[in-house]
């Protein structure tokens, strides 16, 4: 069971998309390329610029590090140098949150892969040159030394820390914060099942072929952006 | 982007010269508005509303902080309204332009100033404690008519919000969770929603619900807000094309037309999400409000 999609649910923006996991719901919207003010101009590649907004109240400095922490992963992923310039202007809208309680570091390191999935899902959608497909994933560690891979509201209260990953295809790591208390071995056990993770969901698994498929995640990132890709070309066949 | 593209002035004159044929681009009536959907969350008090390609998300939300000194046994009750490069990319971050002052004081002015909200009923200990209702409005497609939308929206979430119950013994204020307690309605005194008429050809042409490229070429708007009782809130013309008072008048008129028919809507849509709600018939044994 992958997460919910909407893909293009708006109508001015350039690229949309509504991605809702089981503890966040944001919309992305993605314009660009477009005209850059003169003082954020790159000579050499496109500037990236993020706004997040709360569901409710407006932004401060924990949305300022989510947004500098999302254009930084967006970054590596985008082809920037193909339109330098210019300017690519994403705005992320948090519709919800999740009601329990949490400690505000783990609440911001638990959004960070629903806003990366969305942003990334929108700039697929605007058609912006990409470099590479990526993929996040939640990770929770609980009191007893339990890993738990994207974690209930309830596990992630009672959570001693929590990572966020995300990968590339290639499974470059793209990035990796964390909250709480772990040490070093930990974060090896949590990073390999997080990049794991990270790989089912971009790609088909090898011996998916072999029958098995019911244990096997199924790679939702890859077969929504296959169904959008073939709805974009379905005009070709068609003529 | 600074600013919105301007039409092409061969895509005005097209626009006028059907005008004064009373033919409207998408073939709409004069007075007649785009369709309408309203919907609500899985929250208390999120209210989604679309006429035609505009949207617009109201989001209301409570926390208890002390009142202000001056207004000792009233709530605090905000509206903030922030336009984000979402609905356009006009629309540039942390940098107020023309429309969003305007959204912000027309809604002020028909809910917050009109007493919509009874502030009083906000009040937990006075002098020290209070509810502050926070409403959230987030444009997510600009196409014309924002005003509407927005006001709609607001007034939606703000029937569809509970705030937390609370319980009162001597000095001690307990706060309690949705979990805890079915949480309560605000108190609202009436509902009042806003309709803008543009007007062209000097005001001999008036109609409703413009879109985008119907706002850009018009020579100017009077904003009417009431309720469905007829009784006016506030009306606002911010220059543009002068109107004289019969107008004004007939304007009102088919206002009140309109405002019937988004109270309805409003009303029709609440119950139907009560009713979705309310599995089993258990919520109204749940309330732990007192008739008033």
């Amino acid at each position: 069971m992958g997460p919910e999609i909407i893909h293009h649910p708006l109508v001015r923006a350039d690229g949309s998309a509504t991605y809702s996991s089981s503890l966040f719901s944001v919309t992305a919207a993605v314009n660009g390329p477009i005209e850059v003010q003169r003082r954020d101009e790159l000579p050499e590649e496109a500037a990236i610029e993020v706004n997040i907004r709360p569901s409710s109240g407006v932004g401060g400095p924990r949305e300022r590090w989510l947004e500098s922490v999302v254009s930084g992963v967006l970054r590596s992923v985008l082809l920037v140098h193909m339109n330098p310039r210019t300017l690519i202007q994403i705005t992320l809208q948090v519709t919800k949150e999740p009601s329990l309680k949490l400690r505000r570091s783990v609440k911001d390191i638990a959004a960070l892969p629903s806003l990366l999935h969305a942003s990334f899902l929108a700039v697929a959608d605007g058609g912006l040159p990409l470099a590479t497909t990526m993929s996040a994933s939640l990770v929770a560690v609980a009191e007893t030394g339990e890993t738990v891979l994207e974690p209930s509201e309830k596990e992630l209260a009672k959570s001693r820390s929590a990572h966020a990953f995300s990968f590339n295809t290639h499974g470059d790591l793209l990035l990796d914060e964390s909250a709480g208390e772990f040490d070093s071995q930990m974060w090896e056990s949590v990073c390999q099942l997080a990049a794991k993770a990270c790989a089912d969901t971009v790609q088909r698994g090898e011996d998916e072929a072999m029958g098995n498929g019911a244990a096997e995640k199924l790679p939702w990132l890859r077969l929504e952006l296959e169904d959008r890709a073939r709805e974009g070309s379905a005009w070709r066949e068609t003529t | 982007m600074p600013r919105e593209a301007d039409p092409s002035t061969n895509e005005q004159a097209f626009l006028l010269s059907a005008l004064r044929e009373n033919i409207r681009l998408d073939g709409r009536a004069l007075d007649a508005y785009r369709p309408i959907s309203l919907s609500f969350g899985e929250d208390y008090g999120t209210a989604d509303v679309r006429i035609g390609k505009t949207r617009v998300r109201a989001t209301i939300s409570a926390d208890v902080v002390t009142p202000f000194v001056d207004r000792k046994f009233d709530g605090v009750f905000t509206i903030s309204t922030e336009l984000s490069p979402m609905a356009s990319p006009a629309f540039e971050v942390g940098r107020q332009d023309q429309t969003e002052i305007l959204l912000s004081r027309i809604l002020e002015k028909t809910v917050r100033r009109s007493g919509a909200l009874d502030t009083e009923s906000l009040c937990i200990v006075a002098g020290q404690k209070c509810f502050h209702i926070r409403a959230d409005i987030h444009v997510m497609d600009h196409d014309g008519n924002l005003v509407d939308a927005s006001c709609l929206a607001l007034i939606a979430a703000l029937l569809h919000f509970r705030r937390p119950d609370v319980e009162i013994k001597g000095e001690e204020v307990t706060v309690f969770s949705v979990r805890e307690r079915e949480p309560v309605k605000l108190a609202m005194q009436h509902q009042p929603f806003c309709v803008t008429t543009s007007c062209y050809e000097e005001g001999t042409i008036l109609l409703h619900d413009a879109t985008l490229l119907e706002e850009q070429c018009r020579e100017g708007d009077v904003l009417i807000s009431m309720n469905k009782f007829g009784e006016i809130c506030q009306i606002a013309k911010y220059g543009g094309a002068p109107m004289d008072g019969l107008s004004i008048l007939t304007c009102t008129n088919t206002v009140l037309e309109r405002v019937k028919i988004f109270d309805q809507l409003v009303k029709d849509r609440i119950a139907e999400d009560e009713k979705r709600r309310d599995v089993g018939g258990l919520i109204a044994e749940l309330s732990a409000e007192n008739d008033r």
